[in-house]
């Protein structure tokens, strides 16, 4: 469509047919860069819907930087094919910068998969600093295979967030990773190995929200001091036997586990909120807090017979794990409904 | 204190420390260029008051973090940028002029707020945008991402 593109000589005003007056478009005056920042604010559907409105417009539209995918997950892959390839031409055409590419698609069959590398391929070359892939298809039961993860992604070196599914980590200790800016690292049914995961933090000293959600290939989740600027950790379903955190600036903690978590150790000074859901009482001064949301499943309870010595120990250790909140600042919020059943000299 | 003249010829005194929030400015003070009063040619009296009532605002985020006064920012800034659009592109202009990175973040959102559902039509007349499409480039586009104009929430309302 080269017909259409953008004339640096934009009329931004008109007279109106109606009132004889000068309607001036003072919004098309504003630079391309002004106007691509407010088109990363907006959902996609309304971003598409402004290439519409002028030849400027449109011109703004197809040099996006902002190349999000999060809509036409269920498109027939062919069609979504030809819209992502459409949309990042002009940038290989013109070599313009890729500030993000978000896709989100049901790929169950792997079927996109070759086009996802080509594409994650293109976004490194042009300096992407967001790259987010999910190809999850939540409504299955069955869990898919984990793909290579492309190697170019290890020399990613502009890289800010990185958001994955559904791949696997290859590095060695050999591997050189450039991504050492990194910022944010969203891993969601990810395999990666305890080595490789810590390989990556010891790399990334800027890493400022993490988050593992259904990863596999790691038992003992230990972060330590030298991430300073670890703000936020989530960590859910990971199969993990053992959490030691240490980090002074840590303000946001989130642990959900199941039954296998043996032990919890946080030292994190700078705590303000804190979710954790598993069956241990985790090892910590909670005096920082101010929001707390704790859920202790207590599997024995349901065995009547079985209570005795062990949950009135562990009972005792949960009211000195509650006593030592300051519940002058804290929110705190609780599931004890099964501690309820066998609670009766539990005073909280 | 920092000396700033606007382009219709009025001064204002603002801090060092808050002005130093536009990039631009900082620069200036580093290369030792902001000895005397910082003309601004593309910024009105109007824009620029508003532009320090922010800036003296904002000034040490770190400070009001800690403090607690981040509800209060928050609510400032809702109101802040309560303005007409020909008031919000003066203000937009005036930060990307001056390169105040949060203020443009602030502007833009709250001018991406303001298109959200809006249909092709209600964005042209809310912006005063001249069309210079002809039907059928128009056709083209849409024909490229029809899934772009279709759908329930669809606003044509115009305010």
């Amino acid at each position: 469509m080269a017909e259409k593109e953008y004339s640096p000589v934009y009329k931004a005003s008109r007279i109106d047919s109606e009132s004889g007056e000068e309607v001036v478009d003072r919004i098309s005056e504003l630079p391309v860069h002004v106007i691509h920042q407010m088109l990363s604010k907006l959902h996609q559907k309304q971003a598409a819907r402004t290439s519409v409105l002028s030849k400027k417009w449109y011109y703004c539209w197809t040099s996006r930087p902002n190349l999000v995918f999060d809509l036409l997950q269920h498109m027939p892959l062919e069609k979504f094919v030809e819209f992502v390839d459409q949309s990042i031409q002009p940038h290989l055409e013109q070599n313009l910068r890729i500030e993000e590419f978000n896709l989100k698609y049901h790929d169950a069959g792997g079927y996109a998969s070759s086009h996802i590398d080509r594409w994650i391929d293109l976004a490194v070359k042009h300096n992407v600093r967001v790259l987010k892939i999910d190809t999850l298809n939540n409504s299955g039961s069955e869990k898919p295979p984990y793909r290579s993860l492309p190697d170019v992604i290890y020399g990613a070196e502009n890289l800010t967030t990185l958001m994955l599914s559904k791949y696997k980590f290859e590095i060695t200790s050999s591997t050189s990773t450039s991504f050492c800016f990194l910022k944010d690292l969203y891993l969601s049914y990810v395999h990666i190995s305890q080595s490789q995961l810590q390989k990556v933090l010891d790399e990334c000293p800027f890493i400022a929200n993490l988050s593992l959600c259904d990863c596999k290939g790691i038992s003992k989740l230990h972060v330590f001091g030298g991430l300073v600027h670890l703000k936020s950790l989530f960590v859910a379903s990971c199969e993990l036997d053992n959490v030691i955190v240490r980090v002074s600036n840590l303000t946001k903690l989130t642990i959900i586990q199941g039954r296998e978590l043996e032990s919890v150790e946080i030292q994190a000074p700078s705590l303000l909120d804190f979710t954790f859901s598993g069956d241990k009482l985790p090892s910590m001064d909670p005096s920082s807090l101010e929001s707390a949301r704790l859920q202790f499943n207590l599997y024995r309870v349901l065995v009547i017979h079985n209570f005795g010595d062990v949950d009135s120990v562990w009972c005792t250790k949960l009211q000195h794990f509650l006593r030592k909140f300051d519940y002058s600042k804290v929110s705190l919020s609780g599931v004890f409904y099964l501690i309820y059943f066998i609670g009766n000299g539990l005073s909280i | 204190m920092v000396k700033l003249k606007s382009n219709d010829d009025k001064e204002f005194e603002v801090e060092e420390a808050a002005v130093i929030q536009s990039e631009m400015i900082k620069n200036m003070i580093e290369d030792g260029c902001a000895t005397s009063v910082i003309p601004l040619p593309n910024i009105d009296s109007k824009t620029l008051i508003k532009v320090i009532e922010y800036l003296n605002k904002h000034i040490n985020m770190g400070k009001a973090a800690e403090t607690g006064e981040e509800d209060d920012l928050k609510e400032f800034d809702e109101q802040f940028v309560n303005m007409g659009w020909e008031e919000l592109f003066d203000v937009i202009m005036a930060a990307n002029y001056l390169n105040i990175h949060e203020l443009m973040e602030l502007c833009c959102q709250s001018a991406a707020d303001r298109l959200k559902n809006k249909s092709v039509r209600a964005v042209r007349e809310m912006l005063k945008i001249t069309n210079d499409l002809t039907e059928e480039e128009e056709q083209e586009i849409i024909n490229d991402a029809p899934w772009a104009f279709e759908g329930p929430e669809i606003d044509d309302t115009v305010n």
